[in-house]
């Protein structure tokens, strides 16, 4: 009878997890999508220098988000890890952080004409095997040209 | 303080080099917090508490590198470089280092 209820409950989080972090995937790719749409007359660029322009100010921006895995993304990564399969939960997850940190750096740079030498970054949180999100931070350099 | 992670700040002159600048925190997650996520964890999404702990942190850090530069006479920190690295379990450092240089 125990047993029954442990596994009652496994599975209702395994379902319960796969659609609520699934509609919630969705929800945050559609979003995504739009504010990408928004802010791409700032580009954001991985070289040091663009436009022969003067500039008149340059700034540090970043931005950062922990994007933490479900309980469906840990059970079926750790299965298609047991055969050295492709893992396109986690493939997911890592486009979203880096995506969502990106528009928040360019966010920060609002008003400034490019972001120069853009590097992203990743950090795991979580303890040894146990990983419980990812962050991803974006940084570069804010350029403002003269008008 | 004007801080970039490329080689100069566009648009003035480099005229000293002070060298390396740097600055470090090292901070751990709060238990209590942690549960929240752990709940959270269950089904996916942001976790908001992190972020904000790393904003907090990679600030943190920033200051004392900024800090470190104006001691030595700076006005311009250049080519500034983040590491992280994990210290022990459930914690973890931002180290940010670049050059001190006065510009004009």
């Amino acid at each position: 009878m125990a047993d029954l209820i442990t596994w009652g409950i496994w599975i209702s989080l395994f379902v319960f997890s796969f659609f609520i972090g699934t509609y919630r995937e969705k929800a945050h790719f559609k979003n995504l999508v739009e504010r990408e749409k928004t802010l791409v007359l700032l580009p954001a660029l991985t070289m040091k220098f663009a436009e022969d322009r003067a500039v008149v100010k340059t700034e540090l921006v970043m931005g950062s988000v922990v994007i933490g895995g479900d309980f469906f993304k840990q059970v079926v990564a750790s299965l298609a890890s047991l055969f050295g399969m492709r893992i396109s939960v986690a493939e997911a997850m890592m486009d979203r952080a880096r995506r969502e940190a990106v528009l928040r750096m360019k966010e920060k740079a609002m008003g400034a004409d490019a972001i120069l030498n853009v590097r992203i970054e990743g950090l795991k949180i979580g303890e040894r095997k146990k990983i419980t999100g990812i962050e991803a931070m974006a940084y570069g350099t804010a350029v403002y040209y003269a008008k | 303080m004007e801080i970039t992670n490329i080689e100069t700040i566009p648009g003035k002159r480099i005229t000293t080099h002070y060298g390396l600048v740097c600055g470090s925190t090292v901070r751990s997650k709060n238990a209590f917090k942690d549960i929240g996520a752990s709940f959270k964890n269950m089904f996916g999404g942001e976790l908001k508490n992190y972020t904000r702990l790393l904003e907090e942190t990679r600030q943190e850090a920033i200051s004392r590198m900024i800090e470190h530069a104006t001691s030595l006479g700076a006005n311009a920190v250049v080519n500034v470089r983040f590491a992280t690295s994990d210290v022990a379990a459930g914690a973890a450092e931002i180290y940010i280092y670049g050059t001190a240089v006065r510009v004009e």
